[in-house]
């Protein structure tokens, strides 16, 4: 089964995505911050991370610098509605750059994010390619 | 040329004229012969036939001498009656050929009449060509011939053979000169006036070598006197009659009078001015030209007049003939007669009511420009070649300075060092090619803080278009520029708070959708009630969310209205409480209520005051890491209600605490903090407490320390004894 690590600062928003994932058949663990998500994946490590960029600040992007250079076979899915400094673009792009595999834009609907998570998961890239 | 006068020729009317003076004269000569004849040791009688031939011979000359003194006798007495000078040298000139029996003569007179580097110019001439009269013009004071030289050495200069010349050089222009016209002997005696001054040359010249006779120079040296007299008189004439029209074409008044003040003289110009003509006045005192109330300082200048000292551009008044009064400018001189003696006075008067009116109209104009520049708020100066030349009382003011110390160079010292180079290697540049300055500049006030200035400045040209120098003006803009940012920042927040507004009404809608999705695919109960749950509190959240923005709206339409009526502080306590337990709780914070004893009861919007505190209890929540601590406290002191909430969150920094209640304001750089909310929480407390009659204020001791937020609200003075 592959098990999937949501990282966001809004309850709702992890539990809503848990309970859809989980019935689509995946095993999902839940982080409220980039600290507790990184905890977790060291207990025991996920395929992929799920991560808000904005939890606080840009934590999400520290989470997926951490994960690149300690997790890098961890596929990274970074998603965000933007803030109220920078539209989700730019972070969307900046997550790219710090090594999501894929960005979502909130909200987004189901299909998209199970599409998402299909390609990422398909199309591992090797691991020494895979760092910024 | 005239011959010799025949002694013999005694007859005619001439003849008898000349007889009843000769006779006289030849009988007393004949009586001294004989006397001298009567007492010689010579042996007489074998001299008598030579005797007689002398005889003979001293009755010719005295014949001739007489005839001679009778020449100068007759051109004395027309020097008297006879107007016309030029005849009167024609006649001097012909004597002077009889007296000298030459053959050519000539007068010239000096000129200039006074001064060096003159010469002399002919007057008249007997026996000269008229190629020789046009050479002989003019005379060059160091011409090489008799009378240049007799000119420039003041003696009398006889050549009695010019093909042997003693004194002139030969071969120059002149000595060819007198060869070409026949001249062999020439004499040129000066003429000198009565107080010696030599006014001119006389000069005879002979076809013949020949010296003149000590006899014939001696007459000659009486015509000459006469001559002399004459050019003399001529001159005094000519300065006189030259005198006379000055006066006369004068613009100005001259006046002559009398001790008494009495008019002796009045030119066209008095007339023009006074509107008196001259027989009009002469004879009457001056006084009728003076106004009554100023008739005593003819009294003054009179006593002045008498010590003989002069008045100068004096400026008065005097009247007109028609009664009109016009300014003047008098200059009295005392006149003196010929021993010195203070005799009147010369009074020449200058109208001066169009100077007058020009200096009031000048200093009217100037008195606009001046209210006109120093009235003006803006800094205005005038710069010229050497740098600044004027600036108004503002600059001055502005600067704390004089214009000593602004003048020239001197106001670049207020420029701030680091915009000197900048902004004066700026204007330079610009007046080089005159063209419209603009800059902007620190300029140090006399308060010492340094202002920003705007500086406008245009190029000054004369009507020739060279440049005279530069005029402009300079604003102080700090204020401006102070505006300017504060609104270039509240429009970058209003910029951020709309980038927020959308990213905080679009946060819910990922769960709310998620949910949905539940809804529609899940069948199990649990999953679906805690769907439903999601969508409770995330649609609650929007609809916070609305709310605030609304009444950011009502706010800046200072459209928010309070309904007061008495109301249970608990009560109001406890619906705060209520609302905001739910993140309370998220962030598993510690909530400490302190109540006081007794109920407290205020006059206020329920509604309203609830909402103030639940936003304090929101943000405490908020801007404390989970599991934090919060406490409320409700108090009364001094009259008023305090309400106040305190955790031991994030703290605030201090330069923070200024702009806390504006709107949209929100901290950043905060670690942990709970998300949303549009920033306008403590904006909407602090209005709805001011509607309330009372205070908010904020304190922490900065960050990681906490923070305190304390709302009073006035007691009523009527409740206050009740409750």
């Amino acid at each position: 089964v592959t098990r999937l690590l949501i990282a966001d600062d809004d309850t709702d928003m992890r539990q809503s995505m848990q309970l859809l994932l989980e019935r689509a058949g995946y095993e999902v663990g839940l982080a409220g911050d980039g600290a507790v998500a990184l905890e977790l994946q060291r207990e025991r490590p996920f395929d992929v991370l799920i991560t808000d960029i904005f939890m606080g600040e840009a934590d999400g992007l520290r989470a997926i610098e951490n994960f690149r250079r300690e997790f890098p076979a961890t596929r990274i899915i970074a998603m965000s509605g933007g803030s109220g400094r920078l539209q989700s673009k730019g972070y969307l792009a900046a997550a790219g750059v710090a090594g999501a595999d894929a960005t979502l834009r909130k909200p987004f609907a189901m299909a998209t994010l199970l599409e998402a998570l299909g390609q990422v998961t398909n199309t591992a890239a090797p691991p020494s390619q895979a760092a910024p | 040329m005239s011959s010799r006068p025949d002694f013999h020729a005694s007859d005619g009317e001439a003849g008898s004229v000349i007889d009843v003076t000769k006779r006289g004269q030849a009988e007393q000569a004949t009586a001294k012969l004989a006397t001298i004849v009567e007492t010689s040791d010579d042996a007489i009688i074998s001299k008598s036939k030579r005797t007689e031939e002398a005889l003979w011979r001293s009755e010719a000359l005295l014949q001739a001498e007489l005839a001679d003194t009778k020449l100068l006798q007759d051109i004395s007495s027309e020097l008297v009656s006879e107007g016309d000078v030029d005849a009167l040298y024609e006649k001097i000139v012909a004597a002077a050929v009889t007296i000298m029996r030459s053959d050519f003569a000539s007068m010239q007179r000096v000129y200039p009449e006074r001064g060096t580097g003159g010469g002399l110019r002919l007057l008249a001439f007997r026996g000269f060509n008229s190629e020789a009269a046009k050479f002989w013009e003019r005379v060059r004071a160091d011409a090489d011939c008799t009378c240049g030289i007799a000119l420039r050495s003041g003696i009398r200069i006889i050549e009695p053979d010019v093909a042997r010349p003693e004194i002139v050089t030969p071969g120059s222009p002149h000595h060819s000169m007198y060869l070409q016209n026949g001249i062999a002997a020439v004499q040129s005696t000066p003429l000198r006036s009565r107080s010696g001054e030599l006014v001119g040359i006389i000069s005879t010249c002979w076809r013949q070598p020949h010296r003149p006779s000590e006899r014939d120079l001696r007459l000659l040296d009486i015509l000459a006197r006469q001559a002399a007299d004459l050019i003399e008189r001529n001159r005094a004439e000519q300065a006189l009659a030259r005198l006379a029209a000055i006066v006369e074409t004068s613009d100005d008044a001259i006046i002559s009078k009398d001790l008494n003040g009495i008019i002796i003289t009045w030119n066209r110009g008095a007339e023009r001015l006074f509107g008196y003509r001259a027989q009009e006045t002469i004879g009457l005192p001056v006084t009728i030209l003076i106004p009554p109330d100023r008739i005593d300082e003819e009294a003054t200048i009179l006593a002045r007049i008498r010590r003989g000292e002069r008045v100068n551009h004096y400026e008065t008044i005097r009247r007109r003939k028609d009664g009109t009064l016009v300014d003047v400018s008098l200059s009295v001189s005392p006149v003196a007669d010929g021993k010195g003696k203070v005799v009147g006075a010369s009074k020449i008067a200058r109208d001066i009511s169009e100077r007058k009116r020009f200096d009031e109209e000048l200093r009217a104009s100037e008195a606009h420009f001046r209210t006109l520049c120093d009235s003006t708020p803006a800094l205005i100066w005038i710069s010229g070649p050497s740098g600044c030349e004027f600036v108004n009382r503002s600059y001055l003011d502005f600067f704390g300075a004089s214009l000593d110390d602004v003048r020239g160079s001197g106001w670049v010292r207020y420029v701030h060092p680091e915009d000197r180079e900048r902004y004066v290697g700026g204007f330079l540049a610009t007046t080089v090619r005159r063209a419209f300055f603009e800059g902007e500049c620190r300029f140090r006030r006399a308060d010492g803080i340094y202002r920003q200035t705007k500086t406008v400045g245009v190029a000054r040209l004369s009507p020739a278009g060279d440049l005279l120098g530069y005029v402009g003006s300079t604003y102080d803009i700090t204020d401006v520029k102070e505006a300017e940012t504060v609104l270039r920042e509240a429009d970058r927040r209003k910029d951020e708070f709309l980038a927020m507004l959308s990213h905080e009404l679009r946060n819910p809608l990922a769960p709310i959708r998620h949910a949905v999705t539940l809804l529609q695919e899940a069948d199990d109960g649990e999953i679906r009630r805690r769907a439903c749950a999601i969508l409770d509190r995330q649609t609650e959240h929007m609809t916070r969310l609305v709310e605030d923005l609304l009444d950011i709206s009502r706010i800046s339409r200072g459209d928010i209205n309070v309904r007061k009526q008495e109301v249970d502080l608990a009560a109001v306590v406890q619906a705060a409480i209520e609302t905001s337990h739910p993140l309370v709780e998220a962030r598993a914070h510690r909530l400490d209520i302190t109540l006081p004893g007794t109920p407290v009861s205020v006059f206020a919007d329920h509604q309203r005051l609830a909402q103030v505190v639940s936003n304090l209890l929101n943000n405490a929540a908020k801007y404390t890491p989970r599991g934090g601590r919060i406490g409320l406290e409700v108090s009364r002191a001094d009259g008023a209600v305090s309400i106040s909430v305190r955790d031991n969150g994030f703290g605030i920094p201090a330069d923070e605490l200024p702009r806390l209640f504006g709107m949209f304001a929100q901290l950043d750089g905060t670690r942990g903090r709970a998300p949303g909310g549009l920033g306008v929480g403590l904006a909407l407390a602090r209005q709805l407490v001011e509607l309330h009659g009372g205070t908010i204020e904020a304190r922490s001791d900065g960050p990681g320390r906490g923070s305190e937020f304390t709302v009073r609200i006035p007691l009523p003075g009527t409740e206050s004894a009740s409750v």
